[in-house]
């Protein structure tokens, strides 16, 4: 996980506070998930296959969204 | 510690607020400090001449343009009526004044802690490579330029956008080589020559307040970001944050030119760079919000200022906002007269 991610503060309603920078986002549920998956250790597929049975939807779909997640976590700069 | 008499500048709390008013609050609000403030006005209508809460008293005194000596006769006199153990200056426009005359001042037994004349040329701003390259940072390619020619020649070398600065006050940013021109003819109109162009750098507009102790450590830091800005780009809202590297290259400053005083540093961060946009030699109009997340560098720099001993830790929790807002203030034509008439309340 990137030492920008993992300085976040996150509370339970989805509001991600960064410490260094004073940025703050609002994640909604999946982006929670996802995150959570993240901090985890889990690559792209891991994460697409967790979406797919958490949401029961299919693997090509997740694959995509979490392609394009992970697309706006790199513009936002909170990965590498 | 007796009570203390501190006269304190730049109580012009408008839409383009001077540092005076946040520094006062600071002052009052320190329990261990008694003290009484005078506020020292250029215009009658400077609002902080009516917060008689915070200024027991308020002066009028003449521009430093004017002559050292009006000046320094104004100061003696306002010491004579309310007493000046200490003086806070807050403008950039009056501090060579203060810095010229520390020497009489103190003579006088007025006391203040300012950077040396050396020091407080730092803050112009082609003199920023080099105390980025001291405090381990970057600082943007930039041009100085005294003409259209110049100009061009500069926006070429650096492309769009840039930043088109005066030496001292005003920045705004330039697309096209039109409005680069429109910006360099207004600056240049209002501040003179030369004109900053500065390559614009993207990223976090993060800024830092402290207090040098004039030996090359701080008596207090506190870092924060915009949140949001006037029209006049001035702070409106903000948040503490804590970004160590950042924190790191202020100390490397204020430890490699002995910083002496207040001084706000203005910073670009983008992922691991950091670069320096500006330094000024005096606590910001946001002053106040250090205080208020419990780093008071008003009332610490007044003890320095004394030759005792303060408190210098930079405790403060990331997270807190400051909000600033607008407030009124319901006074008596007898201040404004006696402003106008006697030149104090």
């Amino acid at each position: 996980m990137s030492d920008t991610l993992s300085r976040m503060a996150l509370n339970d309603e989805g509001f991600m506070f960064d410490p260094h920078t004073g940025e703050s986002f609002l994640i909604n549920e999946t982006a929670r998930f996802l995150l959570d998956g993240i901090k985890q250790g889990q690559d792209a597929e891991a994460l697409a296959a967790g979406l797919s049975e958490h949401w029961a939807i299919p693997t090509e779909q997740a694959s995509r969204d979490v392609t394009e997640f992970l697309q706006q976590l790199r513009l936002l700069r909170l990965i590498a | 510690m007796s009570t203390v008499a501190i006269a304190v500048s730049g109580i012009n709390a408008s839409d383009n607020p001077a540092p005076g008013t946040g520094v006062a609050r600071s002052l009052k609000e320190d329990p261990n400090l008694e003290c009484r403030i005078a506020g020292l006005a250029y215009d009658a209508l400077e609002p902080g001449v009516y917060l008689d809460w915070l200024f027991e008293r308020s002066f009028m005194v003449p521009y430093p343009t004017a002559s050292d000596d009006a000046l320094l006769q104004r100061i003696l006199y306002v010491q004579q009526q309310f007493g000046m153990d200490v003086v806070v200056p807050t403008l950039d426009s009056e501090l060579p004044f203060y810095v010229r005359n520390a020497e009489k001042l103190k003579a006088a037994g007025i006391r203040a802690l300012l950077p040396t004349e050396d020091q407080f040329r730092l803050r112009a701003k082609d003199h920023l490579q080099e105390v980025a390259a001291q405090a381990g940072i970057e600082a943007p390619a930039q041009r100085l330029v005294s003409s259209h020619q110049e100009l061009i020649d500069a926006v070429q070398a650096l492309g769009f956008p840039v930043m088109i600065k005066g030496a001292l006050y005003k920045a705004y940013v330039a697309h096209t080589l039109d409005a680069a021109m429109n910006l360099f003819g207004r600056i240049a109109a209002e501040w003179g020559y030369p004109v900053i162009v500065q390559q614009r750098v993207e990223g976090d507009e993060l800024n830092v307040i402290g207090l040098g102790d004039g030996e090359g450590g701080d008596a207090g830091l506190v870092a924060a970001r915009k949140l949001s800005v006037t029209e006049l780009g001035k702070i409106w809202t903000g948040v503490t944050i804590r970004h160590p590297q950042l924190e790191a290259a202020v100390r490397r400053f204020v430890e490699a030119f002995r910083w002496r005083g207040g001084f706000e540093m203005e910073c670009i961060v983008r992922d691991d760079r950091i670069w320096l946009i500006e330094i000024n030699p005096r606590f910001p109009a946001w002053v106040h919000f250090a205080t208020g997340v419990g780093v008071n560098l008003p009332a610490r720099l007044v003890r320095l200022a004394l030759g005792l001993d303060t408190e210098r830790a930079s405790d403060y929790p990331t997270g807190k906002l400051y909000v600033r807002y607008t407030m009124e203030q319901i006074s008596d034509m007898q201040t404004f007269q006696n402003m106008i008439t006697r030149g104090e309340t």
